[in-house]
């Protein structure tokens, strides 16, 4: 299945299913009003993805299966491209079991692992958050991610 | 610097603190039954108190459904094993503030949230500072008891200079948007409304005011305001203020808040807030344009600090003071704030270069020796002058009841019929030029000297004035104090060569060409203006 919005596009494997969307918030209209700026997040995932969860995934891990993963890109303003925290070039596209540790998630969840990076892609700067369900079997649920990491493509900013 | 304290790791998910303490299943035997036993008074009324905000809170969900005490207050996932991040004010001393050693990373929203009035609240992550050091562990707070210092997260919208990814210390809550409250903040909104239950008892609850969110933003007790020194207390027109250590938030019906702090505040609360003189603020602090301090404007007036002094100008005296153009004119800084002169009317304010005093809707200025004259006679209560009502163009200073007029150094002042009459003739400016001495009486009539003549008013009555040679017949016939009594007239030459004049108790009569002069006695059926006729 193709998926594609906002310059993002994902080619997903058989088993995956995700989203590309803007804010979904109830407060995201008044708040652009008021100065924010709704930026594009991508879902992708080996389960069901609830429709009440939050930018990084709460609400979705919950339910994740020890054999699952999730991924999640949410894109940043454009003026932080290329600043300290998104100084690395390009998306991560072959991962390191050993970097995910259950310490690296927006919220510990017993079991999960996580890792986390910044970067600039076409000039557009991302963060790449990825929970897996098993920290025990880390290299087989990474190639998984893995798989459908190589077919995100970024488009530069018009 | 290492303020972050460095504890022993721990797995939060396995320590003791993340499971039920004997305080959780104490209060929640407080919430089955109100009367504990063998508790002390202390805990109790701690456990109390958090009964009571449940109640306050979330009633029905509290009585409906199988939940502690604890998790009413501080939401779900609330134990160090829900895997969350622990809220700053629980670890940080009551302060909603980054703790030192950590730095402002990140933020999330939650719509729509009960903590903020229904509006957007904001979450925003202080992660430890690289260099830092700061331990895993569970938080102890009566309910909050997330972690701190162990999730390894970044939501990376603020301070993006700051390179790599650092554990999560602690979250403050706001309901301001970040990038409004830490310029280091972007606008990039991300969003997570499952955490929309989640506090800490160190947070406004769900039914807090527009001052308790404005302090919760500003820091709680980490915020330049300090401690509260006092509750909420209600101001006019269905607006509120609270005082703080350092300073006073106020709030009008409509939510608005303004912050003063400092100096500037304490003068806002000895004037009774928005209760007093001043009304609400329509400012909080700006610079003063073209002079050193700060300044707050105010519904009725202002307030201005300078120098580590704060004085109040309100009422007629601020818009007076607004047109002689406030600290840079010609009065400079207020030195005390407006106060009420003692006789139930008016006010003074006092200035560097002078005062204001204000009666009703009028207020006017007096500066060096004219208001030193004006203090020394006893202002608008003992003097006998009332409040100033007009500065002529001469100078002198026109009063209810009187006027004073500069002569050199020196100041003169008339009152009653005889000022009246001085200043509708133009003052010094006029026919009867400077008085050359204060008004004086003479038999209970009120005598003033000019230069050739004399101005008499007796109790109730016009002022009349004598010049020669009419004024000196008078005098040795001992003036007022003689059978004549006080003028009724003014002394005229006719235009038969006499001079006259007359008086309560007759007139006299000066031939010009002898100078002899001659005291009438009254003719019953010849009144003053016959005479002056």
């Amino acid at each position: 299945m193709r998926l594609t919005g906002h310059g993002l596009a994902a080619d997903l494997p058989g088993g995956w299913e995700g989203t590309i969307s803007l804010d979904r918030g109830e407060d995201a209209f008044a708040l652009a009003a008021s100065g924010g700026v709704v930026r594009p997040v991508a879902h992708l995932a080996t389960f069901p993805l609830p429709g009440d969860r939050g930018d990084f995934g709460s609400g979705a891990v919950d339910v994740m299966r020890t054999e699952d993963a999730f991924v999640a890109l949410l894109e940043y303003a454009p003026e932080e491209a290329d600043t300290p925290l998104f100084a690395q070039r390009g998306m991560p596209r072959r991962l390191d079991p050993r970097a995910f540790t259950s310490r690296s998630l927006q919220r510990g969840i017993a079991g999960q692992v996580g890792w986390q990076a910044f970067f600039t892609e076409a000039g557009r700067p991302f963060c790449l958050y990825v929970v897996l369900g098993d920290g025990s079997d880390t290299h087989l649920l990474v190639r998984k991610v893995e798989q459908v990491l190589a077919t995100v493509t970024i488009e530069g900013a018009p | 610097m290492t303020a972050l304290t460095p504890v022993p790791s721990m797995n939060p998910e396995t320590s003791p603190a993340s499971r039920r303490t004997l305080a959780h299943r104490a209060v929640d035997g407080l919430a089955r039954r109100v009367a504990p036993r063998r508790v002390s008074r202390r805990s109790f009324l701690i456990r109390a108190a958090i009964i009571g905000s449940v109640l306050t809170v979330a009633p029905l969900r509290w009585a409906l459904r199988p939940t502690s005490a604890y998790a009413s207050i501080c939401g779900q996932g609330a134990s160090c094993g829900g895997g969350w991040t622990a809220f700053c004010c629980t670890i940080n001393q009551g302060a909603n503030t980054c703790p030192p050693g950590s730095y402002v990373a990140g933020w999330w929203k939650i719509d729509r949230s009960p903590f903020c009035q229904g509006s957007a609240r904001y979450i925003v992550d202080c992660n430890r500072t690289p260099g830092e050091t700061c331990g895993c562990r569970c938080a102890t707070g009566s309910c909050d008891q997330r972690r701190v210092c162990c999730n390894n997260f970044r939501y990376g919208q603020c301070n993006t200079q700051v390179p790599g990814v650092t554990e999560v210390v602690c979250r403050v809550v706001i309901c301001t948007t970040p990038w409004t409250w830490d310029p280091s903040c972007g606008t990039t909104v991300r969003t997570d409304n499952r955490t929309v239950t989640h506090n800490a008892p160190c947070l406004p609850g769900t039914r807090a005011s527009a001052i308790d969110l404005r302090y919760q933003d500003l820091g709680l007790v980490g915020s330049l305001l300090g401690t509260p020194e006092a509750a909420e207390a209600p101001g006019p027109r269905g607006g509120a203020w609270r005082r703080f250590e350092h300073g006073v938030i106020t709030s009008r019906q409509d939510g608005t808040t303004q912050l003063l702090t400092g100096e500037l505040a304490r003068e806002y609360a000895v004037l009774n807030g928005p209760g007093g003189g001043l009304g609400y603020p329509t400012t909080e602090h700006q610079s003063i344009v073209g002079g050193p301090g700060e300044f707050a404007a105010f519904e009725r007036g202002i307030i201005i600090e300078h120098d580590g002094t704060a004085a109040g100008v309100f009422g007629p005296a601020a818009d007076r003071y607004a047109q002689l153009d406030g600290p840079t004119g010609e009065l400079g800084y207020p030195t005390t704030s407006t106060t009420p002169v003692g006789d139930g009317r008016g006010s003074v304010t006092r200035f560097v270069e002078g005062a204001i005093y204000a009666s009703g809707s009028r207020a006017l200025e007096l500066s060096g020796v004219m208001l030193a004259r004006y203090e020394e006679l006893g202002g608008p209560a003992d003097s006998g002058l009332g409040y100033p009502v007009r500065s002529a163009a001469t100078g002198d200073m026109e009063f209810e009841h009187g006027v004073l007029v500069q002569v050199g150094a020196r100041v003169r002042v008339l009152r009653g019929a005889i000022a009246q009459r001085f200043a509708e003739q133009g003052g010094r400016d006029g026919p009867w030029g400077q008085p050359l001495d204060d008004q004086g009486e003479v038999a209970g009539i009120d005598r003033a000297e000019f230069a050739g003549l004399t101005a008499f008013a007796a109790p109730g009555e016009p002022a009349w004035v004598l010049a020669d040679p009419v004024l000196s017949h008078y005098l040795d016939t001992e003036g007022p104090a003689g059978s004549l009594g006080a003028p009724t007239s003014d002394s005229f030459r006719t235009r038969t060569g006499q001079h006259l004049a007359s008086f309560v108790g007759g007139a006299i009569q000066v031939d010009a060409g002898t100078g002899q002069a001659r005291t009438v006695e009254p003719r019953t059926t010849r009144s003053a203006s016959e005479v002056q006729r």
